[in-house]
C-alpha cells in the first residue's frame, strides 16, 4: 500500500444503535422507525465514529488516513488509506466491522403493453393509485419536462410528481432516457405515488458508494416524503448464485444500508440484470432483503433477438407470461413483471430495468392502502398472489396487483361468556381472536356488545379494552399468522335474568372467511316482528266508522 | 244521488259523501300497496319511522346502544323489525279520505292532511318506541300494547284530531264534493 492509496468503505459496530431503535420501536408499537427514531440512530452512529475517527485519524493529526464521505444515517463512511499502517489501526479497532471495495455499477442496459397482464387497471378501479407516497428512483436523471410527471417547473413545485431530483454529477452526460422511462413506468403503475430521483451516475457508470449515500438520503428523507420503495434498475453484470453475503472477492456493502432502510419502512427494489444466466443475478440484486425483479413478456411480439452481454440470445415465439430470454433468473428471485417494449413517459424500452418499477409502483400502492402493515408483507402480498411463470426448473410469482390488493387474513373468534345474570354479581367474558393467514393482520379491533344489564369493569379486565357506551373495543396494532391473543372482559350486573351477548372482530386486512369472525354466547333474544297488518283490522274499522260519523254528523259536516 | 242545496248548487247526500269516503280510502290503500317494494315504501318505513323512532329510543335511553340498522331498531339485547304495514299508513289514508269528503276550503283540506299526517305519523313512532321498550322490558305487556292498547290508542288519537279539525273549519259554501 505504501505510495499509493486506497478508498473503501467502512462499516462499524450498529448494534447498540439497532437496541435502541428497538426499543423506541417497541414502546411507540410501531412496525418501523419514525423521523425520531432515524435522528436517534443518526447521533448514536456520530459518536461510534467519533470514536473510531479519535483513534485512527489520531484526532485528525494522522497523514495516512482520512475521511472522505460520511454516510450520517448508516453506520458507515467512506475513507481513503494510504498505508498499511492506517489500515491496522481501523481493522484493530473494537467497533470496525468491514471494509469494502468502490464498485462499478451501471444502468442494466435496455434493448430495442404490460399493466393489464399485472391486473393495474382494476386495481386503479378499486382506488389504490398509492397516494401519498414516494418511489426513490437511483438511475441516470429524469425529464422533468415529461408530462406524465405533471408540471415541473423544478422538482418539488407545486403540481409536480417529482419531489426531489438530485444529481450527483451536475454537468456530465447520462442516460437520462432510461431514468425518465423507470420513473414514467413508476408513475403510470402508481398514479397517485411521487418520485424522488437521485441521479448518481458519473457518465454511464455510477460507484457504489454514491449508491450507499442514495439509500443514506432516503432513509434520511423517509418521513418528509414517505418513501415506500427504492428502484434501483441497475448492476454490475455480475452472475451471483446465491444470495450474496459477499461481492467481488470482499463483503456486500448495501447489506447494512438497505437492512436500515426496511428498517426505516423502505422496501429496495433491483432489476435482476440482462445477462441470460440461468441461475444467477446481478449485484445489488442479489443482496439479501432487496426484492429483485426479473422480465416477462406482456403478449406476443412475436420472434425477438437481444444483443445483450455476454452474448445475443433469441427468443422465437414469444407469448405472455414467457419468460424473456434476457432476464436473468435464479431461484432465489423474488418476482417477474413485464419487461419488453415497456412504453412509459413516451419512452420504449426492453429490460428488467423496466419490470423493476412496475414492483416499486405495485408496494407504493400496497403501502398506501396498508401503511401499518409491517413492510415485508408488501412483498409477501406480492409473491403470495403472483401467477407463476417458469423458465427451467425455476417458477417464481409474476405480479397480480389486484390479487394482491385483496389477499388477506383469516380471523377466528373463539371465546366463552355467561348465558345468566344475577344483579350485583360479575362475569367474565373471555375472547381469543386466533390469525389463520395468510397474512399478517394489523389494527385488530375485537368488539363486544354487552348485554344492557351489564356494566364494564376496565380495572378487572383486558388493558388493551376500552368501552364506549355498552360497546367494548380490545384493541391490537398486530397479530401475526397463526398467532392468537386473548381478552378477558368483566361486568357487574345491575339486574338478573337471560342475557345475550355478541362480539365480532376486523382488522385492516379482508377476511375471506367473515362467518368466523363473530361469536355470540347465551341464547339470541327473539325477533319481534309485526305483521303486515299492525294495526288490528278492528282498529282500523273502528278509525273508520269514526270518520265517517264525523262526516255524516250535521253540526260538523255542514 | 245528488241533491240541489239551499243555494241552489249541487251538494252530496250523507250516502254519497260515505260512498265517496270509502271509494277514497280504497283507492289510496290500493295505490300505496302498489307502490310497496319502491323507494317510497322504503323511505317511509326506514327514513321516516325506523329511523326517528331509533333516534327517540336511543333518546330516551343512551347507555343501551340503540340504534337503525335498515328496517330494524336494534339493541344488544332486542331487535324490533317494522315491515311494511306497520308504518301507520292506513290510519293516515282513512284521515286522508276523511279530510277529502269534508268539503272544506283548499287551505283547509291541506291544513288538515299535513296536520293529519304529522299526528298519525308522530303517534305511529311513539307507538314504536312504546312496543320496543315494552320487548325489551315486558314481553307480557308488548303482547297487550300490541294487540290492544297501542291500536286503540292510536285510533283514538286519530278521531279526536279529525274531529277538532272539523269543529275548527267551517265548510266551504263555494265548493261541491
Amino acid at each position: 500500500m505504501r505510495g499509493q492509496s486506497v478508498d473503501v468503505i467502512v462499516e462499524f459496530d450498529g448494534s447498540a444503535a439497532e437496541r435502541e431503535a428497538l426499543a423506541m420501536r417497541q414502546a411507540r408499537q410501531i412496525a418501523h422507525d419514525d423521523a425520531q427514531i432515524v435522528a436517534a440512530r443518526a447521533a448514536q452512529y456520530r459518536r461510534t465514529k467519533a470514536i473510531v475517527e479519535q483513534s485512527v485519524l489520531m484526532g485528525g493529526t494522522a497523514k495516512d488516513a482520512k475521511v472522505i464521505r460520511n454516510y450520517p444515517h448508516l453506520p458507515m463512511a467512506f475513507w481513503r488509506l494510504s498505508s498499511s499502517a492506517a489500515l491496522a489501526r481501523l481493522r484493530d479497532h473494537p467497533v470496525f466491522r468491514a471494509v469494502y471495495e468502490d464498485r462499478r455499477i451501471y444502468a442494466v442496459q435496455s434493448t430495442p403493453s404490460d399493466l393489464a397482464l399485472i391486473n393495474q387497471p382494476a386495481t386503479v378501479a378499486a382506488g389504490a393509485i398509492g397516494s401519498g407516497t414516494t418511489v426513490e428512483v437511483i438511475d441516470a436523471g429524469i425529464d422533468l419536462t415529461n408530462t406524465v410527471f405533471g408540471t415541473c417547473p423544478s422538482a418539488g413545485a407545486p403540481g409536480c410528481r417529482v419531489v426531489s431530483d438530485q444529481i450527483y454529477y451536475p454537468g456530465t452526460t447520462t442516460d437520462v432516457a432510461h431514468g425518465t422511462n423507470v420513473s414514467g413506468v413508476v408513475a403510470e403503475v402508481a398514479p397517485g405515488t411521487n418520485i424522488a430521483m437521485q441521479n448518481i451516475f458519473n457518465g454511464s457508470s455510477a460507484s457504489s458508494t454514491d449508491l450507499i449515500s442514495a439509500v443514506d438520503w432516503g432513509i434520511s428523507n423517509q418521513s418528509t416524503y414517505n418513501i415506500v420503495a427504492m428502484n434501483m434498475s441497475l448492476g454490475d453484470g455480475g452472475d451471483y448464485t446465491s444470495q450474496c453475503a459477499s461481492v467481488g472477492g470482499g463483503g456486500n456493502p448495501l447489506t447494512t444500508p438497505t437492512s436500515l432502510a426496511a428498517a426505516a419502512g423502505i422496501q429496495a427494489v433491483a432489476a435482476s440484470g440482462n445477462n441470460a444466466y440461468s441461475s444467477g443475478l446481478n449485484w445489488p440484486a442479489c443482496t439479501p432483503g432487496v426484492a429483485s425483479v426479473g422480465a416477462v413478456y406482456a403478449s406476443n411480439v412475436g420472434s425477438m433477438t437481444y444483443s445483450i452481454s455476454p452474448s445475443p440470445c433469441t427468443d422465437p415465439t414469444t407469448t405472455a407470461d414467457q419468460v424473456a430470454c434476457f432476464s436473468n433468473v435464479a431461484s432465489f428471485l423474488t418476482l417477474f413483471a413485464p419487461g419488453v417494449d415497456v412504453t412509459a413517459a413516451g419512452i420504449t424500452m426492453t429490460g428488467t430495468s423496466q419490470a423493476t418499477p412496475h414492483a416499486s409502483g405495485a408496494i407504493a400502492t400496497l403501502r398506501a392502502r396498508y401503511p401499518k402493515e409491517p413492510l415485508s408483507q408488501a412483498l409477501t402480498r406480492l409473491t403470495l398472489t403472483g401467477t407463476d411463470d417458469t423458465r427451467g426448473s425455476i417458477s417464481i410469482p409474476r405480479i397480480n396487483m389486484l390479487a394482491a390488493l385483496d389477499a388477506g387474513a383469516q380471523l377466528v373468534l373463539t371465546g366463552s361468556g355467561p348465558s345468566t345474570a344475577a344483579a350485583g354479581s360479575t362475569s367474565t367474558y373471555t375472547l381469543t381472536v386466533t390469525n389463520t393467514g395468510p397474512l399478517i393482520a394489523t389494527d385488530v379491533n375485537v368488539s363486544d356488545a354487552l348485554p344492557t344489564l351489564a356494566t364494564f369493569l376496565p380495572s378487572s379486565s383486558s388493558s388493551a379494552c376500552s368501552a364506549s357506551g355498552s360497546t367494548v373495543t380490545c384493541q391490537l396494532a398486530l397479530l401475526a399468522v397463526n398467532a392468537s391473543a386473548s381478552f378477558t372482559i368483566t361486568v357487574r350486573w345491575s339486574g338478573s335474568g337471560a342475557v345475550y351477548d355478541t362480539a365480532s372482530v376486523s382488522s385492516d386486512q379482508v377476511d375471506p372467511f367473515p362467518s368466523q369472525s363473530s361469536v355470540a354466547f347465551g341464547m339470541a333474544p327473539p325477533d319481534y316482528s309485526y305483521d303486515n297488518t299492525p294495526l288490528p283490522p278492528w282498529s282500523l274499522a273502528l278509525m273508520g266508522i269514526g270518520i265517517a260519523l264525523l262526516l255524516l254528523h250535521p253540526s260538523r259536516a255542514h | 244521488m245528488i241533491a240541489d242545496d239551499a243555494r241552489g248548487r249541487l251538494a252530496p247526500t250523507g250516502i254519497a259523501r260515505l260512498l265517496a269516503f270509502c271509494l277514497l280510502f280504497f283507492l289510496s290503500q290500493a295505490s300505496y300497496e302498489s307502490l310497496r317494494g319502491t323507494w317510497l315504501s322504503k323511505t317511509v318505513i326506514e327514513s321516516l319511522t325506523v329511523t326517528p323512532s331509533a333516534a327517540l329510543a336511543a333518546a330516551i335511553a343512551p347507555n343501551i346502544g340503540i340504534h337503525a340498522e335498515g328496517t330494524r331498531i336494534v339493541s344488544p339485547a332486542e331487535r324490533l323489525n317494522v315491515l311494511p304495514g306497520c308504518e301507520g299508513a292506513e290510519a293516515f289514508l282513512l284521515l286522508l279520505s276523511g279530510v277529502l269528503c269534508a268539503r272544506r276550503s283548499l287551505r283547509i283540506t291541506l291544513v288538515g292532511l299535513g296536520l293529519g299526517g304529522l299526528v298519525v305519523f308522530t303517534a305511529n313512532i311513539a307507538r314504536i318506541v312504546t312496543l320496543f321498550f315494552a320487548a325489551l322490558r315486558d314481553r307480557a305487556l308488548f303482547g297487550l300494547l300490541h294487540s290492544y292498547l297501542a291500536p286503540l290508542a292510536m285510533t283514538g288519537i286519530a278521531l279526536v284530531f279529525f274531529a277538532l279539525w272539523l269543529a275548527w273549519s267551517k265548510p266551504d259554501e263555494t265548493a261541491a264534493a
